[in-house]
C-alpha cells in the first residue's frame, strides 16, 4: 500500500464505501484479473533471467531456486537486489525472503509483508532449494487506490529477510506465529489453549503426541519449513511469442507521449527476451484507435532491425524515432506490441579493449537508427556499375532495399581482387566530386568560363559509349584549373555541331 | 577545463614562493599533472592521433597527427582544392576498414575516385538529410555509435551550441571528426581543438595555416607539396596556358559505291 493510502487510513480488505468516505479523492477501479496475470508473468520472466527453476507457489508467490546461479551472479544479495530493481522498473512491489528451504523462504516473505503493512493483492515469493532460498512477494495494484499508488510508490523501504544458514533460519522462524502455516488454521484454538503460539514452540512439542492430535499435514508443513525437501512442481515456462497490450488511461494524440508508454511495453519485451535468450529481428507495434462508432483500423508500425537487439537501450532509440516519424490518423487508446522474427542471442565476451569484431554490429544498429529517422532514401551507399559513362558508373542506392545490399556485397567481394589489380596503375584520375547534372559553361575567347577563365591542364580523355541505349555520350574530358587553383573536370561534347562545354566534377 | 584552472590556482602561490625563477615553473611542477603544459610547448595530454601522412604537418600538430575523438575544423574557400586528398593518408592509416561517412557533402562523391584510392566502395556512406536538425542529429548519433572510422560533415551555418554538442559527442568515441566550414567563420569562436585553414596554389600544392591548436600559435604557413598522384605527378613542366582545342569539323566522306 502506498504511503498516501496509509495516511488516509485505508486498509486491506476495506469496503468500497468505507474507502470513499475516508479518501474521497481516491479513484476506484474494478479488479483486473488479466492485468494481475500479466504482472505475474512479467515477474516470472524477470526471475527467469536469474534461474531456470521458477515455480508458482501460491497465486501470488514465486519460488526461485537460485542454488546454481549464486556463483554466476556474485552471491545471493546481488541476485535479490538485481531482481528487486528489475521488478521496480516494471512498477511492481515486492517482498522477498531468502532461506535454505522453500517453505521457510515463503514464511519469511510473509513476515516482510505483515511488517510493512503493504497493500497486497498479488504477491510473489521466491525461494531456492539448496544452500540459499530466496523468496519475494510482489504486489501490483490494479483495483482500488491506483492513483494513490502512482503518486507515492515504493516509499516504504524495508530490508528482505536473509536466512542463508540453518541456524539463522531456525532463529528467524522460531518466533513466528503458528497462524502463518495454512495447515495450522483448524487447530489454532487448541494450540493457543496449550500455550503454543510460535513455530518454535510447536517444534518443541513431542512429535508422536502432536501427530495423534493434529494429523500429519501440519507436521509435514513444519518439516518442510525447517528441513530441505525436494520441490516437486513444474517450473514456469515463458510463452513462445510475446504479445502484450497496454490500455491507455486517456486518448493520446502525441507520439512523444506514446513513446513513453511504449517504453513500458518494450521493457517487458526485453524481460521476455532475456528469459528466453532470444534476440529480436522484427516486431510490430499496433496503435489502436477509437473503438465504437468512429472505429478505424489500428495503425501498424513495423520495426525491423538489421542487427538483432535484446536490450532496452538498443530497442528504444529506434522505437522513438519510428514513432516520431509516424503521423497519427486519430487519438490512440491502446498499444499492442508483438514479437515477429526472432533469433538467438549472440554471446558477447566482455573485453577490456574495444573489440573490432563488434563494430559491424554497431554499424548495422547505426544504420537502423539513421534510417528510422531520416528514411532509407536519404542514406546512400555505393553500388558501382561497370560502365565507362561516369554518371552511370557512379551509382548510389538507398540502403533500404535489402536485395540491392546483398547484391552489392557479392559484387564487392567478387570485384575486389579485380579492382585492386586494375587500380594498381590507374590510367587517368577521376575527380572526387561529381555534379549530379553537368553544368553548361559559357565560352569566351574560345575558353570555358566558370567564375573566371579556366586553364586546361590535361586532356583530352575521350569517353564515347552508350550507343545501345538512349544515354549515348561522346565527350572529350579535360582537367582544368581556375585562378583560385580549384581543379575541375570539364568536357566538351563531340557529337553536335555547336559543341558546348560542361562542368562535370571537381578534384578534391 | 574547470579542472585545469583549479590546478593552476592551487599552484600559483607555490610558483611565486619557489626559489627558482618565479615566471618559469620548475620541471617538477610539469610532472605534477598531465594537464599542465607551458604555453610554448605542445599539450602533453594529446589523446590518440592518426598520422596525417605529411611529415611537415605532423610536426606542427600536438600528438603528431589528427586527433581522434575531437572536433577538427577545416576552413576551405571552395570545394575542389584538394581537401579530401589531404585526409586520404589518415583514412588509410586506420587499422580496420571501418566506414567513412560523408554527411551533407556539397556534391555527389565519385565512387571511381574512391576505388582508385584503394578504398573499398562499401566503406563509404553518403547521407543527405533534408533538414539541418536531422543532419546534426545524424552526426551526433554517428559519433555516439563510434563504429565509423571518420565523419566528414559539411554544414553552414552552424550555431556554436551545436558545435559544442558535437564536440562533446565526439569525445566519447575514436572517430575522426572533420567539419568543413567556409573561410568566413575564421574569426568566430569554436570549441574545436584544431582549426586549419586551407588554400590551394597554382602548382597544385596545398597551403595550411593552423588557426588553433593545443600548443603555441603557429605563425607560418605549411605548404604541402601535391601528394604523389598518378595524374598530377606526370606534369613536370610549368603550367602552360593551352588554348581550347579547335572545334571538331564534321566530315562527310563519300562512300565509294560498288561498281
Amino acid at each position: 500500500m502506498t504511503s498516501g493510502a496509509q495516511q488516509c487510513g485505508l486498509k486491506l480488505g476495506m469496503r468500497c464505501a468505507t474507502v470513499r468516505s475516508l479518501a474521497p479523492e481516491c479513484l476506484l477501479y474494478p479488479r483486473d484479473q488479466r492485468a494481475e496475470q500479466n504482472a505475474y508473468a512479467q515477474a516470472a520472466q524477470a526471475a527467469l533471467a536469474y534461474s531456470p527453476s521458477v515455480y508458482q507457489h501460491t497465486r501470488d508467490t514465486l519460488l526461485i531456486d537460485v542454488t546454481y546461479s549464486l556463483r554466476l551472479f556474485g552471491g545471493i544479495r546481488l541476485i535479490v537486489q538485481g531482481l528487486r530493481q528489475q521488478l521496480k522498473r516494471l512498477t511492481l512491489q515486492v517482498q522477498s525472503g531468502v532461506a535454505p528451504t522453500a517453505t521457510g523462504a515463503w514464511l519469511l516473505a510473509q513476515v516482510a509483508r505483515h511488517s510493512t503493512q503493504h497493500f497486497i493483492q498479488h504477491s510473489s515469493q521466491q525461494s531456492a532449494q539448496h544452500s540459499a532460498q530466496h523468496s519475494s512477494q510482489q504486489s501490483a495494484q490494479h483495483s482500488a487506490q491506483r492513483s494513490l499508488q502512482r503518486s507515492a510508490q515504493y516509499s516504504t523501504q524495508y530490508s528482505p529477510h536473509y536466512a542463508c544458514s540453518q541456524p539463522t533460519l531456525e532463529r528467524l522462524l522460531n518466533p513466528l506465529p503458528c497462524a502463518m502455516l495454512p495447515s495450522a488454521q483448524p487447530h489454532l484454538v487448541w494450540l493457543k489453549a496449550i500455550g503454543c503460539e510460535t513455530l518454535g514452540g510447536l517444534r518443541a512439542l513431542p512429535r508422536e503426541g502432536l501427530q495423534r492430535r493434529v494429523g500429519t499435514a501440519l507436521l509435514n508443513e513444519l518439516g518442510q519449513a525447517y528441513t530441505q525437501t525436494v520441490w516437486r512442481q513444474t517450473p514456469y515456462v515463458a510463452p513462445e511469442q510475446f504479445i502484450e497490450q497496454l490500455d491507455l488511461l486517456d486518448r493520446l494524440e502525441h507520439t512523444e507521449a506514446l513513446a513513453s508508454f511504449s517504453e513500458r511495453l518494450a521493457l517487458s519485451l526485453c524481460t521476455w527476451l532475456a528469459a528466453k535468450q532470444y534476440a529480436l529481428r522484427s516486431a510490430t507495434l499496433e496503435l489502436h484507435h477509437e473503438r465504437g462508432r468512429h472505429a478505424c483500423p489500428p495503425t501498424t508500425l513495423e520495426l525491423a532491425f538489421g542487427e538483432p537487439v535484446w536490450l532496452l537501450g538498443q530497442l528504444m532509440p529506434l522505437l522513438r524515432e519510428r514513432l516520431s516519424r509516424q503521423s497519427l490518423v486519430g487519438p490512440v487508446v491502446a498499444l499492442t506490441l508483438r514479437s515477429q522474427a526472432l533469433a538467438a542471442q549472440s554471446t558477447r565476451s566482455a573485453t577490456l579493449f574495444p573489440d573490432p569484431l563488434q563494430a559491424p554490429a554497431d554499424y548495422r544498429r547505426l544504420l537502423d537508427l539513421l534510417s528510422a529517422r531520416l528514411g532509407a532514401e536519404q542514406i546512400l551507399q555505393p553500388l558501382p556499375l561497370p560502365d565507362h559513362r561516369p554518371e552511370i558508373a557512379n551509382n548510389w542506392v538507398s540502403i533500404g532495399t535489402s536485395t540491392v545490399v546483398a547484391k552489392d556485397t557479392t559484387t564487392a567481394t567478387r570485384a575486389t581482387p579485380a579492382t585492386v589489380s586494375s587500380t594498381s596503375a590507374p590510367l587517368t584520375e577521376r575527380p572526387f566530386w561529381l555534379l549530379a547534372e553537368p553544368l553548361a559553361l559559357t565560352v569566351r575567347d574560345d575558353r570555358p568560363i566558370y567564375y573566371g577563365p579556366l586553364q586546361l591542364m590535361r586532356g583530352p580523355e575521350r569517353i564515347e559509349s552508350g550507343w545501345w541505349d538512349h544515354l549515348r555520350i561522346a565527350r572529350d574530358y579535360f582537367v582544368a584549373q581556375d585562378q583560385q587553383a580549384v581543379r575541375y573536370w570539364i568536357y566538351r561534347e563531340r557529337d553536335t555541331e555547336q559543341a558546348r562545354w560542361f562542368l562535370h566534377g571537381l578534384f578534391a | 577545463m574547470l579542472y585545469i584552472y583549479t590546478v593552476l590556482f592551487y599552484l600559483l602561490p607555490v610558483m611565486l614562493t619557489s626559489k627558482d625563477s618565479p615566471l618559469c615553473p620548475p620541471a617538477s611542477l610539469l610532472k605534477l599533472h598531465p594537464a599542465l603544459w607551458r604555453g610554448s610547448q605542445f599539450s602533453t595530454r594529446a589523446g590518440p592521433t592518426v598520422s596525417t601522412g605529411f611529415a611537415a604537418l605532423d610536426a606542427e600538430l600536438p600528438g603528431q597527427g589528427w586527433p581522434t575523438g575531437a572536433l577538427i575544423e577545416l576552413l576551405t574557400p571552395h570545394s575542389g582544392i584538394g581537401e579530401i586528398r589531404l585526409l586520404r593518408a589518415a583514412l588509410h592509416a586506420q587499422p580496420t576498414p571501418q566506414p567513412v561517412v560523408l554527411l551533407q557533402p556539397p556534391y555527389q562523391p565519385n565512387i571511381a575516385c574512391w576505388s582508385d584510392w584503394r578504398f573499398g566502395p562499401q566503406r563509404l556512406l553518403h547521407l543527405t538529410p533534408q533538414r539541418a536538425r536531422d543532419a546534426y542529429w545524424s552526426a551526433e548519433q554517428i559519433l555516439k555509435n563510434g563504429s565509423c572510422a571518420a565523419l566528414l560533415f559539411w554544414a553552414h551555418p552552424v550555431q556554436s551550441s551545436v558545435l559544442k554538442r558535437l564536440h562533446l559527442a565526439a569525445q566519447n568515441s575514436q572517430t575522426l571528426f572533420f567539419m568543413f566550414r567556409p573561410l568566413s567563420v575564421q574569426n568566430e569562436a569554436s570549441p574545436a581543438v584544431l582549426r586549419v585553414m586551407l588554400a590551394a596554389e597554382q602548382t597544385g600544392a596545398l597551403t595550411l595555416s593552423i588557426l588553433k591548436r593545443r600548443g603555441p600559435a603557429c605563425g607560418h604557413v605549411i605548404t604541402l607539396a601535391s601528394p604523389p598522384s598518378e595524374l598530377f605527378s606526370t606534369i613536370t613542366h610549368d603550367l602552360m596556358d593551352r588554348p581550347a582545342p579547335a572545334q571538331p569539323q564534321p566530315r562527310h566522306v563519300a562512300t565509294p559505291l560498288a561498281d
